[in-house]
Order: structure tokens, then C-alpha cells, then sequence
């Protein structure tokens, strides 16, 4: 576990912005955060950066305390926060320079590596003051990356990237974490980005995490859900019948099933079907909207809220 | 960690005030070149200083023989008053004790101390009052302590870069007009060759009220006593920096602070007559040129120097511990 955070409570004068939130992140996961404005991400993240003392609670990276033992967590983690800020009469090789001399033994190949990777090749010696927001972004990107921390942090890491920019950070973001085992977290307002990249989630409004869990499991509910377009309909709904656990259900169309189960059938269904000779023309899972279940979520949080004021 | 946080932030400093730091340091050396250069040297300071006396005895003798129009108590005082100088002045010849400021190192320590100290007082206030507040308001201070440093480390690594920025400087500030003086009036001064200054400068230029330092000693102490009330303005513009919400503000109280308190001490000595409290706080000691005068009835004297070294010193680590203190709990929301 790289990143545990039990408790955590933070207030600024009568307002809670951070309650009771307990969240753990494990090595090669990316955690997305989410939440609207004002939900209380940034403070939890600035807890967990050693920004902010804790009310109450604790944050801990690599089993150290993020207020208490702050120097020793900060050698766990990277972190891009919200609109990146750079040194700007210093150029991009120096600014990487500044966050490297605090680390210790982090090589200037390897400061230059970064820099290529994050696509400034060519860049590096001009000052930061002329970079563009997505420059900014990338450069920021880098020094986070800087002594190949266990846990990242991104607040809001594809703010001012251009589409290309996008996809370039998402697969270096998954290849972090699977070639590396980096845990990431990923706080973003884009819910696509979210949607595409994170194993988990933790959805927090009015300084509550309202709800936590696989990605999938928390849009989808408890089972899984397909539809089937078969050549026969019929016989494809008599051979998956005995199935135990999987529910047949007719679609709106004469040729499309929809399949309900507790676990994954996919790769069963196709077995049966291929080895009987029906025809299958599209087997699809369904997953839910993370817009919508974002949606409720929220507006539950904001319920609450408002019956409890009352 | 700490070595990597000095570098760090002298680089930062010189890159983003490299121009104000020159320009403030060629103004500081300009005037104190100007006022060196429109002084003249005398080739022979015993000669001037004779010259002095005679100008001084004519005087006395002319006030002495003026029929009416002056109490005869003031024409004693005055008569006392001119003889003290005169013995000050026949005691520098007797003894050939040239004045402080008669060979190059003397004389560029006082144009600096004299003209230009202020200035650079005022521009490492500025600048270590910027140092924290302007990173806030560019929000790279978040970046900063995000990295794994101390926050005391980063404090302290300000400071130290703070200063030696500020050493650099003076010696910058000081070695043209050295080098100048010399050239200009030949003479290079010996480090051995004494200079005299005053215990007391209300005393006068008496035996037992003179102190004479080496030349490399005046200069030592010169220094030692510029660096330390730089520091105490560095140590109050940092805490300023922290506790105040924008740059602007951190800069203008801080240096509201180094203007306006210096001469608030001159008049609060005057009006509640020289008051115990006042020696023990940093005002009436920023400028060095006080402790080091060797003209009667000007400055703070030599006497002082002890006391204006440690009084400064605690001032400067009272504020820098106050300022560690803050900004290890200040919480960073920016």
C-alpha cells in the first residue's frame, strides 16, 4: 500500500472542507479523484503533499507521515498541482535542475530523458516565461517524474494540453504504471480522461468522499450486463438459459439479447455459441455512464447537505 | 539538503533581480565615487590639519575681540568649546594619528558606509521580503515544499543565499572606490597602517576616548558590522514574507520598517532623553558609519561597536527563529 489516508479532516474556520476521508492506493493502480469545484480534492491532495496540516487523521506515503515526517514521504512522490507553476525566468533544464538538486542523485541524463519524453526536446534552454500552458504542463509533468517516485500526484495534469498532448500523457501515465508499478492519482474535472485511465475512483462532494471502488463496478452496479446480436436469437437464448447465473433477456430488436450476470460470461458465451454453430455478430458489455453516475452521486451528496442544514 | 537549497536559491535570486542588484550596486558605487572624487585629498594632512587650527584660533581671537553684542558667558563657552577642538586637533599631530578616513581603505568604507549603506539596507530588505510572498503569489512555493526539504531548510536556505548575495555586494560596493582612491591619490594603504576612531565621539578627540585599529581590522569590523544589520533587515523582511498575503505588501511594510524606524530612534532619544529601552532595540544601530566615526560629536562610537554587533545579532536570529516558526506551521493553501 503506497498511499493510506485514514480520517482525514480539515477545516477552514466553520467550514468543513475535508471530512472523515479514508482512501488507500496500491502500487500500479491509477486512482481517479473526483468531485465538483470546491468538493474539498485539492485540500486532501495538498494533506497529502504535506501543504496543509491536518485537523485530524493522517496521510501517510511509503508509511511516513505526510505533516510529520514530511522529507522522508516527499522522496515517495511526484506531484503536478493544479496550474502548473514553474520558475519562470529560468528555462526548462533549470527549472528541472532545481527540483533535482532537492532529490539528490538524479542524473543530468536522466533530467534530459525526462525532457524528451515529455516531448521539450528542442526547448530545454529556452525560459519558461515564453512556454505555453501545455509547455508549462509538460515541464511540470517532468519534474514530478524526476527520481522515479512510487506514487504520483496530478491535479488537473492535462489543464492547457492539446489533444495530442492528451494522448501522449494518458500512455505515458499507463505505462508508468504498469511497466513501473507507479501508483497514480489522478484528479481531473474531465471525466472521460477518468473514465478511460482509472482502475479505482472516489467520487467527493462538500468535503465527504461519497463513494469509492472499481470503476466499473461502481457505474455498472453489481453484476455485468451484455448485449448479443445473434444470427438466431432463439436457439442462442435456449443454449444460454441453462447457464447457471445469467439472466436472458429480450432486447427491443428481434436479433439483440441482453445478457445480465455476476460475473464476466463473455469469453463462456462466445465458447457455447461458436462450438453450436450460431452465429455471432457483435457481443458487447454495456457499462454504465460515469457522467450520469457522477451526476447522482453529487446531487445525493448535495441532498444530504442540504436535508441535514435543515 | 541544505547546500542544494543555497544553490538553488541564489540562482533563482541572481536570475530574476540580476539587473536590480547591479543597478543598485553601480548606483551606491557611483555616489560614493562622486563624493570621493569631489573631495580633495590633502597631500599632507598634518599641513591641512594645521591649517585647521589656525583657522580656529583666528576665529577664537576675533569672537574674543568683538567689542559688544556677545554675553560674556557665551564667549567663554565658545572660547572653551574652540579650544577642545583645537587641543583634538594639536593631539592628531603630536601623536601623527591621521584621520579615519585619510588612506584608500578608510576612505572608500566611509563613502560606502556614509552614501550608499541605505540603499543597499533597503535592497536586501526588498528582496528577502519578496523571497517567500513573491513564490506564493507564482505559486511555486506549493511546488517547493512538495519536494522533500524541510521547510526550515528552505528558510534558511533563503537567508543564507540572502547573504551572501549581500557580501558580494558590499565587497563589490567597496573595491572600486578602494581602487579608485588609490589611484587617484596614490598612497595604496598599508593593512598594518592604523586608523583612528572614536570611543566616544561626544568626548571628543581626547587621550583614553581613541581606539586606533589596523587598517585590515577597521576593515573587518566594517564589514562585520555592514553584514549584520543586512542580515537583520533580510531576517525582517523574511518574516514579513511569510506572514504578509502579497509581495507588495511584505515589501512596503518591510521597508515602511527599515525608513521610517532608524530616525524615529533619533527623535525618541531626543524627546525622552537617551531612554535605557532604546540601546537594546536594532534602530539606532543600521548604519555602521556610526560606530565607526572619528569625527567628535557624530555617531555612536566605537564604545558602541559590542553592543551594536550583539544587539543587531539577536535581533536578526529573534526574527529568523520567529519566521521558521511560522512558516513550519503555515499552512499553504495557495
Amino acid at each position: 500500500m503506497i498511499l493510506e489516508v485514514e480520517h482525514l479532516s480539515k477545516r477552514f474556520g466553520q467550514r468543513a472542507a475535508v471530512q472523515n476521508v479514508n482512501l488507500r492506493v496500491e502500487a500500479g493502480e491509477i486512482f481517479g479523484f473526483l468531485g465538483p469545484n470546491g468538493a474539498g480534492k485539492t485540500t486532501a491532495i495538498r494533506m497529502v503533499l504535506g501543504l496543509l496540516q491536518p485537523d485530524s487523521g493522517s496521510a501517510r506515503v511509503g508509511g511516513f507521515d505526510c505533516w510529520r515526517q514530511h522529507v522522508q514521504a516527499a522522496r515517495h512522490f511526484g506531484a503536478v498541482l493544479e496550474s502548473p507553476a514553474l520558475y519562470a525566468p529560468l528555462t526548462a533544464r533549470e527549472n528541472l535542475r532545481q527540483f533535482a538538486r532537492l532529490l539528490g542523485g538524479v542524473s543530468r541524463q536522466e533530467q534530459s530523458r525526462l525532457l524528451e519524453e515529455v516531448g521539450l526536446e528542442g526547448r530545454e534552454d529556452e525560459p519558461v516565461r515564453g512556454f505555453s500552458l501545455g509547455m508549462r504542463q509538460r515541464l511540470a509533468v517532468a519534474q514530478a517524474l524526476l527520481g522515479k517516485p512510487e506514487l504520483l500526484v496530478l491535479d488537473e495534469p492535462t489543464n492547457g494540453l492539446d489533444p495530442l498532448g492528451i494522448r501522449d500523457l494518458r500512455e505515458l501515465l499507463r505505462l508508468l504504471a504498469r511497466d513501473q508499478g507507479m501508483a497514480i492519482v489522478l484528479s481531473s474535472h474531465l471525466l472521460s480522461e477518468v473514465e478511460d485511465l482509472c482502475d479505482r475512483i472516489a467520487i467527493m462532494s462538500h468535503g465527504v468522499v461519497r463513494t469509492q471502488g472499481s470503476l466499473l463496478e461502481l457505474v455498472n452496479g453489481d453484476g455485468y450486463r451484455f448485449e448479443l446480436w445473434a444470427r438466431d436469437p432463439m436457439r442462442a437464448r435456449s443454449l444460454l438459459e441453462v447457464i447457471p447465473g445469467l439472466q436472458v433477456i429480450d432486447g427491443t430488436e428481434p436479433a439483440r439479447l441482453e445478457l445480465r450476470s455476476d460475473r464476466d460470461v463473455s469469453e463462456l458465451v462466445t465458447a457455447i455459441l461458436v462450438q453450436h454453430g450460431v452465429g455471432v455478430r457483435e457481443l458487447r458489455r454495456c457499462s454504465g455512464n460515469l457522467e450520469d453516475y457522477f451526476r447522482d452521486v453529487t446531487l445525493r451528496g448535495t441532498e444530504l447537505v442540504a436535508a441535514a442544514a435543515s | 539538503m541544505l547546500r542544494a537549497v543555497v544553490w538553488n536559491e541564489l540562482e533563482k535570486l541572481i536570475r530574476r533581480r540580476r539587473l536590480l542588484i547591479v543597478v543598485v550596486t553601480a548606483a551606491v558605487v557611483g555616489l560614493g565615487l562622486v563624493i570621493e572624487l569631489a573631495t580633495p585629498q590633502p597631500a599632507d594632512w598634518k599641513s591641512q590639519t594645521r591649517q585647521q587650527i589656525a583657522q580656529l584660533q583666528a576665529t577664537k581671537a576675533q569672537v574674543q575681540s568683538s567689542p559688544a553684542g556677545l554675553p560674556t558667558g557665551l564667549k567663554a563657552s565658545f572660547g572653551s568649546a574652540v579650544d577642545q577642538q583645537i587641543a583634538s586637533e594639536q593631539y592628531l599631530i603630536d601623536h601623527n594619528i591621521p584621520p579615519s578616513d585619510w588612506y584608500p581603505a578608510g576612505r572608500a568604507i566611509s563613502a560606502i558606509l556614509k552614501t550608499g549603506f541605505g540603499f543597499l539596507l533597503l535592497l536586501f530588505g526588498w528582496l528577502a521580503a519578496e523571497s517567500v510572498a513573491q513564490e506564493r503569489a507564482e505559486r511555486t512555493l506549493g511546488l517547493l515544499l512538495s519536494r522533500p526539504v524541510s521547510r526550515r531548510a528552505v528558510l534558511i536556505g533563503k537567508a543564507a543565499a540572502l547573504q551572501i548575495v549581500a557580501s558580494a555586494v558590499l565587497v563589490a560596493a567597496m573595491a572600486p572606490v578602494y581602487l579608485i582612491t588609490g589611484i587617484q591619490h596614490g598612497g595604496w594603504a598599508v593593512m598594518t597602517t592604523q586608523v583612528m576612531v572614536l570611543d566616544d565621539p561626544v568626548k571628543g578627540v581626547l587621550a583614553g576616548n581613541i581606539e586606533l585599529l589596523p587598517t585590515w581590522s577597521y576593515v573587518l569590523v566594517a564589514l562585520v558590522l555592514s553584514l549584520a544589520a543586512v542580515w537583520l533587515a533580510q531576517a525582517l523582511g523574511l518574516l514579513v514574507s511569510i506572514l504578509s498575503r502579497g509581495p507588495g505588501l511584505a515589501i512596503g511594510a518591510t521597508l515602511g520598517a527599515l525608513f521610517v524606524l532608524p530616525p524615529l530612534a533619533d527623535v525618541m532619544k531626543l524627546a525622552l532623553k537617551d531612554p535605557a529601552f532604546l540601546h537594546y532595540t536594532f534602530w539606532p544601530y543600521l548604519n555602521p558609519a556610526s560606530e565607526l566615526t572619528s569625527n567628535p560629536a557624530i555617531g555612536l562610537g566605537y564604545a558602541s561597536a559590542g553592543l551594536s554587533l550583539a544587539v543587531l545579532l539577536a535581533w536578526a536570529v529573534l526574527f529568523l527563529v520567529a519566521a521558521v516558526t511560522f512558516f513550519a506551521r503555515r499552512s499553504e493553501t495557495g
